[in-house]
């Protein structure tokens, strides 16, 4: 598949997910994480007609240009450090144009959380209910066998 | 006869049959199935892909986005005069919204039928003499109910807190046979368990004769003078469906089933849709919303069944309440903040129940064409029961988590952070304007709706497109009004009985 988002657009997604996803004031997620994001996020992109992409584009152009505006900073959110990039998000959640903000947290979070390390440290374990209780009565045999 | 891909078609498509059929979705494959038992010769045009069980199981959900959903799940119906923006999710898929829905089935309430068959004049439409279609529909696609011990743990939890409060939950039916409760109904059911109709109608069709077309766009009805004489487009190829050869089909019926949002533009392309016309109106859309609740213990609601019960003592207030699940990465997704404050809230997402309501609305959406690309704009207002609806809704909901013992509700409230019993006492919903619910809905319904009187709608109560002969709809659009409840089975049902006046039907003319 090749790049459906320029190299710009990725800047700007990489951006937006390391302030979103940051743990720590300090610490962006790991480099080889993100860049497993930015990658299956252009994938997933790249599967998209016209107006989605369209739409996507326009979630990510007001999360990098509107939100340091409106966290009282003239620039684009990439040139903004950790905590400011943080500060600027929050800052967008709060207007009326948190449903941009919304569409395109939606989409990245999907992405993300679906990285096996990141969705650990959510705890989603993605097991299902047969699986669940599979390994619980194989637990009890186990016991009554000890026993 | 087979599944042909039209992606890997070379030249063009050109063809003669008794009946064509536009989609493969709950109506259509109902459709070509009893017709091509019927004995007559049917071919089924479906713009997305056949994708097999297991390529369903070797997808993450986000992949099945991409490949299974229309738009990656990304279409939005606009909320205008203060209405919420809608996200309307489709399935673009052999089985069509079949494929990515929980599987629920609901006769339609006899409260509604009785608004349909003495308000609207459609005399035909009661219990009684819908209960021979809706047998036959629920016997070929196995609806069952859900049994208590397939429930997750949110599930229990809410109706825990339900039973505090005096409210009965009941377990829902659904199309499965063999569910091992995954929860991964809306992504593609990797076990083959959900009886979708690419499992249940569709390889009858196709063993009796029926050939269905992947890869297919269809631009238009072919008319001559007020008759439908076959359809035309083109071949798609590529993820997003890069056009290539040319599409005729000529038929003797021509049925229209691309569903609420796509039905009514495909007949305005075909020239049909005067000034005045219904083609596109009414648009209803059941918007559902969610209300999450943290408990002090891990809940982990994607182990179980996606849907399993549900509550009706609101049916005469508007609203159904249902259970439901969405993936642990949609619900970090509407979790407020960004960074630490962020990840904090996200890592509580195995401590997270959910459950869900779904309004029976009544306001008027409407579907217009896109200048700019083939999928429709759309835009959905709010009557103000609507929005008194939505509300009561939500409370309810976020009652019965409180009952349960939830230590904090997060109302679906864009960007709301979460509330505590005390603060949720203190919050006053009345004051959030409707346009900052976070919404979402799988039924488009209406847009095509049927009528007893030619000026009162689109088709007619056999779903023939008014004033024309040889046109029908037979998909969730022709449904004279909102159901309140999940509309598979009832468009099923609608197909069903569509599909047997018209198989004594002398098709020479």
């Amino acid at each position: 598949m090749t790049q459906v988002l320029s190299d710009s657009a990725r800047r700007d997604a990489m951006a937006f997910g390391e302030a979103l996803f940051a743990r720590t004031l300090d610490q962006a997620p790991p480099a080889d994480r993100m860049a497993w994001f930015i990658t299956d996020l252009d994938d997933f992109v790249a599967h998209l007609n016209v107006r989605a992409r369209m739409l996507f584009r326009l979630c990510l152009f007001v999360v990098t240009w509107i939100a340091p505006i409106v966290g009282g900073r003239m620039s684009r959110l990439a040139s903004l450090s950790l905590p400011d990039r943080i500060e600027a998000l929050e800052a967008l959640e709060r207007t009326p144009l948190s449903l941009a903000l919304f569409g395109a947290r939606a989409i990245v979070s999907l992405v993300y959380y679906e990285h096996p390390d990141a969705a650990r440290e959510i705890g989603w374990d993605r097991k299902c209910l047969t699986a669940v209780r599979a390994e619980a009565g194989e637990a009890r045999e186990e016991a009554t066998v000890t026993t | 006869m087979s599944i042909v891909s039209g992606a890997q078609m070379t030249g063009d498509l050109d063809v003669d049959c008794d009946v064509v059929i536009v989609g493969s979705g709950a109506g259509g494959a109902v459709m070509a199935t009893e017709l091509a038992l019927a004995g007559k010769r049917v071919i089924v045009l479906e713009e997305g892909k056949n994708v097999p069980a297991a390529e369903h199981g070797a997808m993450r959900q986000s992949e099945s986005l991409r490949h299974v959903w229309r738009e990656g799940g990304m279409t939005t119906s606009l909320g205008l005069f203060g209405a919420p923006t809608i996200n309307v999710t489709m399935g673009r898929v052999v089985g069509g919204s079949s494929v990515v829905t929980g599987g629920v089935c609901f006769r339609v309430p006899d409260s509604i039928l009785r608004v349909w068959s003495r308000d609207m004049e459609l005399a035909d439409f009661t219990p009684e003499a819908l209960d021979p279609y809706y047998r036959h529909v629920e016997e070929a696609i196995h609806v069952e109910e859900v049994p208590v011990s397939m429930r997750s743990r949110s599930t229990e939890l809410f109706a825990e807190g339900a039973a505090k409060l005096g409210i009965p939950v009941h377990p829902l039916r659904r199309n499965t046979k063999g569910c091992n409760g995954c929860g991964r109904c809306n992504f593609g059911c990797p076990h083959s368990a959900k009886m979708s109709v690419d499992l249940s109608y569709l390889p009858r069709a196709i063993e009796a004769g029926a050939t269905l077309y992947t890869d297919c766009l269809v631009d238009r009805v072919t008319m001559k003078g007020n008759r439908a004489i076959g359809v035309e487009g083109r071949l798609m190829t590529g993820p997003v469906g890069t056009k290539k050869g040319k599409l005729r089909v000529r038929a003797k019926r021509v049925i229209v089933a691309c569903g609420g949002m796509h039905s009514p533009l495909l007949l305005r392309a075909s020239g049909l849709g005067h000034v005045g016309s219904h083609i596109g109106r009414n648009l209803t859309l059941h918007p559902g919303f969610r209300v999450y609740a943290r408990f002090d213990r891990p809940v982990r609601g994607w182990q179980g069944a996606l849907q399993s019960a549900f509550v009706d003592a609101f049916e005469h207030d508007g609203v159904t309440l249902t259970s439901l699940f969405v993936p642990a990465s949609v619900i970090a997704a509407t979790m407020p903040y960004a960074g630490p404050k962020h990840a904090k809230l996200a890592e509580q997402v195995d401590h997270i129940a959910m459950f869900g309501t779904m309004v029976h609305d009544d306001g008027g959406g409407s579907i217009h064409k896109n200048p700019f690309g083939r999928e429709p704009i759309s835009f959905y207002q709010c009557s103000p029961e609507d929005h008194v609806r939505m509300r009561f809704g939500m409370r309810k909901l976020a009652d019965c988590f409180l009952a349960a013992g939830a230590k904090e509700v997060f109302l679906p409230i864009l960007g709301s952070d979460g509330l505590t019993p005390d603060a949720y006492r203190r919050f006053d919903l009345d004051r959030v304007p409707s346009s900052r619910f976070e919404a979402a809905s799988q039924h488009p319904l209406g847009t095509c709706r049927m009528s007893k009187y030619a000026g009162d709608g689109v088709v007619d109560p056999w779903g023939k497109v008014w004033d024309t002969e040889g046109l029908y709809v037979t998909d969730g659009s022709i449904l004279p009004s909102s159901l309140g409840v999940n509309p598979q089975l009832t468009i099923m049902m609608a197909a069903t009985r569509i599909a047997w006046r018209m198989r004594d039907e002398n098709f020479s003319s």
